[in-house]
């Protein structure tokens, strides 16, 4: 298939994906905060942002952490690339420019949240966020469900499962690397460490799978083994790393780049060493991982799309030229 | 008189006035022609809301397919939805036989004209056309003297729009044979009357044209280079999403089921064309491109064109590739060598056009240009190297400034322009504010020219002027569309 193509499915379905995450994240540390006695709220509103790899950006716009301005940030800012709003349309055009590869389903799914998110009453959604959120991640579901179930297993398609699981793979990772040392550095006794963790768990979705594992014990080390190391629970690490792994498989046979970092990563994560397990130590082997995840995008892009995109300036030329051609 | 109408059951049609013009309708008399017998009962029978719901169903199936174009100028690119007129213009079996007897012989005139062109020059020569409106041609490609493409076919894709004067009678207004669009709406328009009128056509007997498509790929297959083999890679070339016609692209590639590709998808390696794909690079043996000649490659045209694909020219010129259509076929129909076609038709067939031309005033030729000057008020005048109702004054409608513009405009570059009396379009009965009006229509068959000849689906784009005694039908121009049904007895 066209390189282009593939490329532009993969970055449609981990925008989709970006978008739920984004969503997810805000919606946990929205309620988590109400009820936790969390001393300082804009430290934990800080955590958010530079979970997400934004704190430089954000700072150019706003002075103070407050639950205000990080949503607003997080959800519609024009200077936050990453804010649902832009993912949401980002992801809209990619499939715009693919619409006859991906079913009438998907297409009615991935616009229909383009224009939720688009119509929003942005101070109505700022005051009682939880409607909105689960709105977003209902339409982010719809649009992976349809994939699944009506478009073709074919080549597209595992472009779609790649982009959408790299992507899963990579923000369970941040999450655990910026909740874990949190959670460990609270005494066992303060009630906090449980609120931390339970937030840890929801902002995986994964409060409930967890719970009928381990029961309602709480073990730091417990919950960062499920979260990456579970071959089981949809948004672990390696879970995601193999479902990746197998579509490059299915794409490409079981040579190349992409094949040898994404196996050994899988490799890695399955018959690695626990190793140091206090706060430093674990964030430090996830840093690891996170930057294994990067090496296994750049392999999939130099193997699959070797794209050649246009610089920023040149964009509105070429719209121009497309406009006045025929 | 509104109870008279009433009377006769008929709220809507009843009180259809076809007025002065040649009505595709009703006759001079009043009465419904015998082909639009069946139509017209039907909507003498119609109720007012029966036919709200009609034009709701019509609305939806346009709005879930997101058929739609872009009209530049509006704001950020919006997606309008292509107004369509849910009342069929119907063409009885003999006057389509006319019709189709005389595209066909047009086209093959005017393939043959291009090959003479860019060959011996032979018509050139014999001066039957006048040799400096060639040259002068913006659209001639020096670049391709020499070049036969496969089949010597250069216009596979045609559109040639057609408009009847006040006596009924066919005429050809221009030839599309660069990128002509609008194929989409046909084939949609049709899908959309169906579930609209589905009875009627049970018993109308209404050709069918859904094989477009295929007949389209079957014409690209036979142009393919003699080193393809016996089942060629064929692409769809689109200048990408932003383009007016991006959505007939994306439908006819689908349609086909063949790729389409944006100019970054190709790459010439050693004069060949290949697509970029997750396994590599694969040879292609046909382009049909929807690229104007201006940008389709940077090394050979304009530099700064970021749609096109260096070096396919030269992988054109060495025949390993096939562009369709060709590069270079606007000199055809460069609207100063328009007035020619009935005369390349004599010389390179010996038979006498069947369809004739509108007649028209070259501003390239003294005499004519004294006319253009002197009638502006009457005429219709065009700039020969724009299409799509861009660049154009219509004389009796147009203030006196705009009239003194482009007297000064004409004079300044005569080569530039040509001018045509105002043509006295025909009307048909077109659903607009409310009511049944006479809208002026035109009707733009498409002709297809592969390497064992020609194909004309039955049928074609009917578009209409909408606004209120305008006669420019373009769909840039906020005209519409009409399904057009064939007899086939």
């Amino acid at each position: 298939m066209l390189s282009r193509v593939a490329e532009s499915l993969f970055w449609t379905a981990r925008y989709v994906e970006r978008a739920e995450d984004v969503t997810r994240l805000l919606d946990v540390d929205y309620h988590a905060l109400l009820d936790a006695h969390v001393a300082d709220h804009g430290e934990a509103w800080h955590r958010l942002v530079s979970l997400l790899g934004e704190d430089a950006a954000y700072r150019e716009h706003y002075d103070a952490f407050t639950a205000q301005n990080v949503a607003e940030w997080l959800l519609w800012h024009d200077g936050n690339p990453n804010a649902v709003v832009s993912c949401v349309t980002t992801a809209r055009e990619n499939a715009r420019s693919v619409r006859e590869q991906i079913s009438g389903e998907m297409w009615e799914a991935i616009n229909g949240l383009f224009l939720l998110v688009g119509r929003a009453n942005r101070r109505a959604v700022t005051r009682g966020p939880h409607a909105f959120f689960e709105q977003v991640r209902n339409g982010a579901h719809r649009f992976q469900g349809c994939a699944d179930a009506t478009m073709t297993h074919g080549e597209p398609y595992e472009f779609i499962q790649l982009g959408l699981h790299l992507e899963r793979a990579a923000t369970t990772v941040r999450v655990v690397r910026s909740r874990y040392p949190l959670a460990v550095a609270l005494a066992d006794d303060d009630p906090a460490r449980a609120y931390e963790l339970i937030a840890l768990l929801k902002s995986c979705s994964a409060f409930e799978a967890y719970v009928k594992r381990h029961g309602a014990t709480f073990e730091p080390l417990d919950i960062a083994e499920a979260l990456v190391r579970s071959g089981q629970f949809p948004r672990a690490a390696l879970y995601c790393l193999r479902t990746c792994a197998e579509a490059v498989a299915r794409i490409a046979g079981d040579q190349g780049a992409p094949q040898r970092v994404l196996g050994r990563l899988c490799a890695d994560i399955e018959y690695g060493e626990t190793g140091d397990a206090s706060g430093a130590g674990v964030a430090a082997t996830l840093g690891e991982l996170l930057a294994g995840i990067h090496r296994a995008g750049d392999a999939l892009t130099k193997a699959f799309f070797s794209s050649r995109a246009l610089p920023a300036s040149a964009v509105s030329i070429q719209e121009g030229q497309q406009q006045q051609c025929g | 008189m509104t109870e008279h109408a009433t009377d006769q059951g008929a709220g809507l049609i009843a009180g259809y006035d076809a007025g002065a013009f040649f009505d595709e309708m009703i006759d001079a008399s009043g009465a419904a022609r015998p082909h639009y017998r069946a139509l017209y009962d039907r909507l003498a029978a119609l109720t007012d809301d029966g036919l709200q719901e009609r034009i709701r169903t019509a609305n939806a199936f346009f709005q879930t397919q997101g058929i739609g174009f872009t009209v530049y100028g509006d704001q950020a690119g919006t997606d309008r939805i292509f107004p369509f007129d849910l009342i069929p213009r119907i063409v009885p079996a003999d006057e389509w036989a006319h019709i189709e007897g005389g595209l066909a012989q047009r086209i093959r005139a005017l393939n043959l004209f291009l090959g003479d062109v860019y060959g011996t020059q032979r018509i050139l020569a014999e001066g039957v056309v006048p040799a400096e409106l060639v040259f002068g041609s913006r659209n001639l490609r020096r670049e391709l003297m020499g070049v036969e493409p496969p089949g010597g076919v250069y216009a596979h894709v045609a559109g040639i729009d057609l408009i009847r004067d006040d006596e009924g009678r066919y005429l050809v207004l221009e030839d599309n044979l660069r990128t002509p669009s609008g194929v989409s709406y046909m084939l949609e328009s049709r899908q959309a009357l169906k579930r609209i009128f589905a009875s009627l056509f049970d018993r109308s007997g209404v050709r069918g044209i859904d094989q477009y498509p295929r007949e389209l790929l079957e014409t690209l297959r036979s142009v393919a280079p003699t080193g393809a083999g016996g089942d060629p890679t064929i692409v769809l070339l689109t200048p990408g999403a932003h383009n007016s016609a991006y959505y007939e692209h994306s439908f006819l590639a689908r349609q086909m089921g063949i790729e389409l590709v944006e100019s970054r998808d190709l790459v010439v390696h050693r004069n060949r064309v290949f697509t970029r794909t997750t396994s590599g690079l694969q040879r292609v043996d046909v382009v049909y491109r929807r690229i104007d000649d201006d940008y389709l490659d940077p090394l050979a045209f304009r530099p700064d064109s970021l749609l096109g694909v260096p070096g396919i020219l030269n992988a054109y010129r060495a025949g390993t590739v096939t562009l369709a259509n060709a590069v270079g076929t606007g000199v055809a129909d460069d609207k100063a060598l328009y007035p020619y076609v009935p005369a390349m038709i004599r010389f390179y067939l010996e038979q006498e056009p069947i369809l004739p031309n509108v007649p028209t005033y070259v501003g390239a030729i003294p005499d004519d240009l004294e006319v253009i000057l002197e009638r502006i008020d009457e005429l219709v005048v065009k700039a020969v190297d724009q299409s799509g109702g861009y660049g154009m004054l219509i004389g009796p409608a147009a203030t006196p400034e705009e009239r003194d513009e482009f007297r000064k405009r004409v004079s300044a570059e005569p080569r530039n322009y040509v001018a045509q009396p105002t043509i006295a379009l025909s009307r048909h009965p077109t659903f607009v504010r409310g009511g049944l009006y006479g809208c002026h229509v035109d009707l733009r068959p498409f002709v297809l020219s592969g390497a064992e000849g020609v194909r004309i689906v039955p049928g074609g784009l009917t578009r209409t002027a909408l606004r209120e005694g305008s006669l420019v039908v373009n769909s840039s121009q906020g005209g519409g569309s009409k399904d057009t049904w064939v007899l086939d007895a």
